[in-house]
């Protein structure tokens, strides 16, 4: 482009349009990273949340030592040693 | 092996046939059409991917990109601690709220379906994909994001016309990455697929896939029968199946060194 040449104003406004655009695009992907993300990190709350409160609320301290109980599948000597192995 | 060589299945049945109906004798007699399940892995994989890709990458962006910060501080963790979820929680928690969810919203008799296990699959490719693009996007020389912004581009513009294009091998790996995960996933799948030996008409029928059905046959099957070796069969598949997506990786990464 000829440096001394200046702009029409039809020209102006084109070029005004798409920076606008332009400008406009960038917002919104910006709006939607975050969205998404926000999105992202909610589910994990969520999930852990749900999870943890599950897990809580049927939490009894005589479940790792009754019968029926789940101590014998992570408190057996053997499971534990052949891990650490 | 034993089912081509000691049983004389041929390989077109194998892959092509739908009829399942191998013997648990050491006679054999029977059919071992895998392609309901083959067809099931694919099809739960490929939603899945078609879910998570597009989150996967803008959290990958948006914690380079657009808030380092908050990318470094919350978002990185939050993945990392979803890479350690064991996946039988994934499959479980898929169990109690995505199928009867799914049950209620599509009015359906029943929640298990190839898209709970497309979800439940995504979550869980989610981090992989995440991780693997967010270094895929930071390994992207600093010139280029300078020369892009130099040239008056907005912070979109040199996403998607410059970012994305130099990460673009990185973050192919990352996907095929997050496939071979998906394809190699067997118990929180076969907690939420519905296990129908049937081809799904859509999303929202159950089906079968390679995974759940090893996982869940193989302790019944006799050892040295035509069934056992069947599933051996699936095995052999899923095992080379995982080796095309590693040499995928690779010719990825030769390409990337190439450029």
């Amino acid at each position: 482009m000829n440096p001394n040449s200046s702009l029409s104003a039809d020209e102006l406004r084109h070029v005004s349009g798409s920076l606008k655009r332009a400008h406009m695009s960038d917002h919104l992907a910006t709006a939607v990273f975050y969205v998404v993300s926000g999105a992202f990190v909610l589910l994990l709350i969520a999930f852990t949340m749900y999870v943890v409160w599950g897990g809580i609320k049927a939490f009894r301290p005589e479940i790792f030592f009754e019968a029926s109980g789940i101590g014998n599948q992570f408190l057996t000597p053997f499971i534990s040693f052949s891990s650490l192995l | 092996m034993l089912s081509f060589t000691q049983f004389h299945h041929s390989v077109s049945e194998f892959l092509f046939s739908p009829v399942w109906k191998p013997t648990d004798t050491e006679v054999g007699g029977g059919q071992i059409g895998a392609a309901i399940y083959i067809w099931g892995s694919i099809l739960t994989c490929a939603v899945a991917l078609v879910i998570a890709i597009p989150f996967s990458l803008s959290t990958a962006i948006f914690m380079t990109q657009i808030s380092p910060k908050i990318g470094e501080k919350i978002i990185r963790p939050a993945v990392e601690i979803f890479v350690g979820i064991p996946s039988v929680v994934y499959g479980w928690v898929g169990l109690v709220v995505l199928v009867p969810l799914i049950q209620k919203v599509f009015d359906r008799s029943h929640g298990q379906s190839v898209l709970a296990a497309a979800i439940v699959l995504s979550v869980m490719i989610y981090p992989t994909i995440t991780s693997v693009s967010a270094d895929a996007i930071r390994s992207v020389n600093q010139k280029y994001i300078e020369g892009a912004y130099g040239l008056g581009s907005t912070r979109w513009q040199m996403i998607y016309k410059v970012l994305l294009p130099a990460a673009m091998s990185g973050i192919l790996t990352a996907i095929v990455l997050g496939l071979a995960r998906a394809f190699g996933e067997a118990l929180a799948v076969s907690m939420v697929i519905g296990k129908m030996r049937a081809f799904p008409k859509s999303l929202l029928d159950p089906t079968n896939n390679l995974t759940s059905a090893i996982a869940s046959d193989m302790g019944g099957a006799m050892d040295g029968g035509e069934f056992n070796a069947a599933l051996w069969s699936m095995a052999l598949l899923l095992f080379i199946v995982s080796l095309l997506f590693i040499l995928i990786i690779h010719l990825i990464a030769a390409r990337k060194e190439k450029i």
